[in-house]
């Protein structure tokens, strides 16, 4: 099928010069601590990880290619997709033809995003700006600071004020709620199950989702520090009963499946665990991307506040 | 005499058994001292201790137990009903088989109710072995039996891998699991599952006698009154159902039902009594029991109870069972290949008398496969685009893309040509037709050589670069290369022992791959799919040269050369009767292999497949001589890889495939249509 199709034609016209742009030139940093620059606020706007494609959308501005849509509406529910953006492909290996099909003028995304061989081809595009994904040693910073970055290259400064102001304010009552309620520790464990198997993978402070609930006053049962980046770390069934007893523990879990229920429900290891004895254990943030940007965390804060205070 | 020591045996291992089952009981993530699980023993501990003991650690040592022994028994008796000392759940892609299945409910969210795992893996696993044996059916050759099981096997995990990539959250932690883990959710298939193992072992055993018979040959055994094709069938039934059982319960725990009964019949010089297959039955399963607990203890004690809940124990399985596999092999008689390289192939008439158009065919589609693949992306291209892009024409968005697919089609035929000659040179030299740089643990060097430099430099903040991955994939390779070689070199042409080293070394590395990049990037299969899947995502035009030049050289070896790789793929006294060198050839083009895969895998990744599928597919076309069969298999390579590498930037786009996972994927049923026209023929 494809012969006859290449036997002649171009699917582009040639061209003979370079357009070029003006505009007022504006500069960011990025997670290398090197500084881009692009030609004005950009407005065809490619974003190939999830938190960017929130954040951007959250700014007021569609982007024109985003990597993988399908995943991001099932995972990350804070904003919706609006138009017909573009697929550019898996959130690892993003497609350089359709990105390039999606004529950007600005390609967002977080270090992860494009591996390094690739980052030149990229570059030929459309300038790149790669993020810092996460920092555990201060997760919510990071979360604002890569917001605002967003809104400057967007040239949304004051929208992006507004939200992080609104998401300040949810923060402040929210706190007060949930202090008037006083509540127990409380765990935070993503769960999956592989065959007959499970695994946890908690939660410190230092994890966003931690670090929001930090920031409403509540106590993280689980100590641990986790890892640099996220603040994860792996838990096995064994290690849940070094929780306290009074521990409320939270699980987020495939929105297909739920491991506890399927998997967990008949082992008596889990049926002893305290907290779960007490029925302290409820499944939590649903369609909540944990690792997104501040729309993402103002339902976080309201998923709080609906356990805790609610 | 013999009896005493069959006696001290049977007693050092249980008593190795007790020992390390309450090792194995002292090691958990609760905070727990070993005192507190021995009184929860006797049951007088704590309630929190019991709970412990009985939802954490007993199944967990259960799991073990029963995995290890299933996985034993099951290789054991594959390898008695196939005669072949290969022949093993991970070989026969019984493994693959239920593996795939339960990472595709997981991908698809398909719920899976009560016992669901077992009944899952269990038709997976039963369709795969099915399949290798339809596969292979009718043919005498073992050796077929093990290629169509390793190839089906390849093709599996690659659809497997697919998934895990594309539904990367939702199977978060499979790929991890993928190398088998004993920590158990819930102890309520256990029961079942392990009464269905003891009735599936009580079966072997009393198939036990009739395999005995077996042993002597399908006529001898007829003439003796045994039902040859129903105790093949019902053995063959009983063993998968063992390690479907086992992978539902613990993922695909690599290497121990290979390397169990390898360890029970290295015992065999010792223990006349284990030359029965009963007797071996038991004694697979019992070091296949001390093979996974022992592993267990070793990771947990090595990383620390907590760290050790990432990182699965097959991992551990895979390189003790690896080791133990390439120690036992150099003391084991297996007897030497059974057909050479030359002999599987037969090559269809009407190409064999033409060799050289067969040669110019293969290049001209190379060519114009190399051409359409330029077109192909997430969008097809027309050949003026290409003039308009050649002439400096063409818009920036169409220079974007001609720019980045260009140094893709080009790795990829470069990768794909230093395969396939390195696979023809490797089954020349070894005369084995098993053996390509994949299988031989070559490529399994390079890739785990390369990701450590990687790594290392990442650590000591350098800028790892392009010179880094390949030559930490030279020097990976050239010490896979110099085990194999070393480690096999006094036993002259015994192939299978060759293969045996070269499988330890291959699954030794690529489980030590799995544990660097679970190590240093937890959360990030998709890095780790990619990279064990051969890629050429971001490749660069200025990379390749090299591998070009070596290339060339190549084809200057092949003109001085080719009269004696025809010599040295018949025997050792042929080309020694007419003057050939023979050491020096042999150490030569060895080298010139492994070079030739180390340079592809650091340009691509490791990818298997195309060096053991190339070389069969030039001979069966044109014949055994190599001044056509190596640039054949070159050109042949290199299609292979181009068409596998536009397939996956196009058949899913705009999500990429990474091109080894195609490459097996499209390989592996034209490589089993081969295998049955072959025996068509023969």
């Amino acid at each position: 099928m494809a012969v006859p199709l290449t036997a002649c034609g171009t699917t582009d016209d040639a061209v003979s010069g370079d357009a070029t742009t003006s505009g007022e030139k504006i500069t960011v940093t990025d997670a290398g601590g090197s500084a881009v620059t692009i030609d004005g606020p950009a407005k065809r706007v490619v974003t190939l990880e999830w938190a960017q494609t929130e954040d951007v959308i959250a700014l007021g501005v569609t982007p024109v290619g985003i990597a993988d849509i399908k995943g991001f509406q099932v995972w990350d529910t804070a904003v919706d997709v609006p138009g017909d953006p573009v697929d550019v492909g898996l959130r690892a290996e993003p497609s350089i033809d359709s990105v390039a099909d999606a004529d950007p003028d600005l390609i967002l995304g977080v270090e992860e995003s494009i591996p390094a061989d690739a980052l030149a081809q990229m570059e030929k595009i459309a300038p790149v700006v790669l993020l810092k994904a996460a920092d555990a040693t201060a997760p919510l910073d990071r979360v604002r600071e890569n917001f605002e970055t967003t809104a400057t290259l967007l040239g949304k400064q004051d929208a992006a004020a507004k939200v992080l102001d609104g998401l300040d304010d949810s923060i402040a009552g929210a706190k007060q709620q949930i202090a008037a309620a006083s509540p127990a520790p409380y765990t935070f464990a993503y769960v999956y199950a592989e065959g007959s198997q499970v695994s946890f993978r908690m939660h410190a402070d230092r994890s966003i989702p931690g670090a929001v609930a930090k920031e409403l006053g509540l106590t993280n049962a689980f100590t641990g520090a986790g890892d640099d980046a996220w603040g994860l770390e792996s838990y096995d069934l064994e290690a849940l009963t070094k929780l306290p007893a009074d521990t409320r523990f939270l699980y987020w879990a495939d929105p297909k499946s739920d491991p506890v229920q399927d998997v967990l429900a008949t082992n008596p290891l889990w049926s002893s665990l305290p907290f779960v004895q007490a029925g302290a254990i409820e499944e939590f943030g649903g369609g909540i991307w944990m690792y997104g940007g501040p729309k993402a965390m103002q339902q976080l804060v309201d998923a709080y506040v609906a356990v805790f205070a609610g | 005499m013999l009896r005493t020591r069959t006696a001290v045996v049977a007693a050092a291992s249980a008593l190795a058994l007790v020992a390390l089952c309450l090792a194995h009981l002292s090691q958990g993530t609760a905070a727990l001292a070993p005192a507190d699980i021995l009184r929860a023993l006797g049951s007088s501990g704590s309630d929190g201790a019991v709970a412990v003991l009985v939802g954490s650690r007993l199944p967990r040592l259960v799991v073990g137990l029963l995995v290890g022994g299933a996985l034993g028994a099951a290789g054991c008796a594959l390898q008695a009903v196939t005669r072949n000392p290969l022949a093993a759940p991970d070989t026969l892609a019984v493994n693959a088989g239920a593996y795939l299945t339960l990472t595709a409910c997981a991908a698809f969210g398909v719920s899976v109710g009560f016992l669901s795992g077992a009944a899952i893996a269990l038709v997976g696993g039963l369709l795969a072995a099915g399949a290798a044996l339809a596969l292979s059916a009718g043919s005498r050759s073992s050796v077929r039996l093990i290629l169509a099981g390793t190839v089906l096997a390849l093709a599996l995990h690659s659809i497997t891998s697919v998934l895990l990539l594309l539904y990367a959250q939702e199977t978060s932690g499979l790929f991890a699991w993928g190398s088998g883990s004993l920590g158990l959710g819930t102890t309520r298939g256990l029961l079942p599952t392990a009464l269905v193992m003891a009735a599936a072992v009580a079966g072997l055993l009393l198939l036990g006698g009739r395999l005995d018979l077996l042993q002597l040959g399908d006529d001898q055994a007829r003439s003796l009154g045994v039902r040859v094709l129903s105790t093949r069938v019902g053995t063959v039934g009983l063993a998968v159902v063992l390690s479907a059982c086992a992978v539902s319960l613990a993922g695909p725990l690599g290497f121990v039902g290979l390397c169990a009964p390898a360890l029970a019949r290295g015992l065999r010089r010792w223990l006349p009594a284990l030359r029965r297959q009963r007797a071996l039955l038991v004694a697979a399963a019992v070091a296949g029991t001390l093979l996974v607990v022992a592993s267990d203890i070793a990771v947990r004690a090595l990383f620390g109870s907590l760290d050790a809940v990432q990182i699965p124990t097959g991992v551990a399985t895979t390189v003790l069972g690896a080791l133990f596999l390439v120690l036992l092999s150099r003391r084991m008689r297996t007897g030497a290949a059974e057909s050479s390289p030359a002999g599987v192939a037969t090559p269809g008439r009407l190409t064999a008398r033409h060799p050289g158009w067969t040669l110019a065919a293969a290049v001209g589609l190379a060519g114009v496969a190399g051409v359409l693949a330029l077109l192909a992306g997430d969008r097809f291209l027309l050949l003026g685009d290409v003039v308009n892009w050649l002439g400096g024409r063409a818009s920036s968005r169409l220079t974007v893309v001609l720019d980045a697919r260009l140094p893709r089609v080009l790795s990829a035929s470069l990768a794909g040509a230093a395969l396939g000659l390195a696979g023809v040179l490797t089954q020349t030299v070894t005369r084995n037709p098993l053996a390509d740089p994949g299988i031989l643990g070559v490529t399994g060097g390079a890739g785990l050589g390369a990701i450590v430099a990687l790594n290392g430099a990442s650590t000591f903040g350098i800028a790892s670069g392009y010179g880094m991955v390949t030559a930490g994939a030279l020097v990976g390779a050239a010490l896979a290369a110099a085990a194999l070689l070393g480690l096999t070199a006094s036993d002259g042409a015994d192939g299978v022992r060759l293969v045996l080293v070269g499988l330890g070394i291959s699954a030794g590395t690529t489980a030590l791959t799995t544990l660097v990049i679970v190590r240093s990037d937890p959360w990030n299969q998709a890095k780790a799919i990619t990279w064990l899947g051969g890629s050429t995502y971001g490749a660069a035009v200025e990379r390749t040269w090299l591998l070009a030049v070596l290339l060339v050289l190549c084809a200057a070896a092949v003109v001085r050369l080719h009269r004696a790789w025809d010599l040295l793929q018949v025997d050792d006294l042929l080309p020694r009767v007419l003057g050939v060198p023979l050491r020096r050839t042999r150490v030569g083009t060895v080298l010139l292999a492994v070079v030739l895969a180390a340079l592809a895998t650091a340009l691509v990744g490791v990818m298997g497949f195309v060096g053991l599928a190339a070389p069969h597919l030039a001979r069966l076309l044109a014949g055994p001589r190599h001044a056509v069969v190596a640039p054949l298999s070159a050109a042949l390579g290199a299609l292979v890889v181009i068409v596998a590498d536009a397939v996956g930037r196009t058949a899913l786009a705009p999500a990429q495939l990474p091109v080894g996972l195609v490459c097996a994927l499209i390989g592996a049923p034209y490589f089993i249509w081969l295998m049955r026209r072959m025996r068509a023929d023969t």
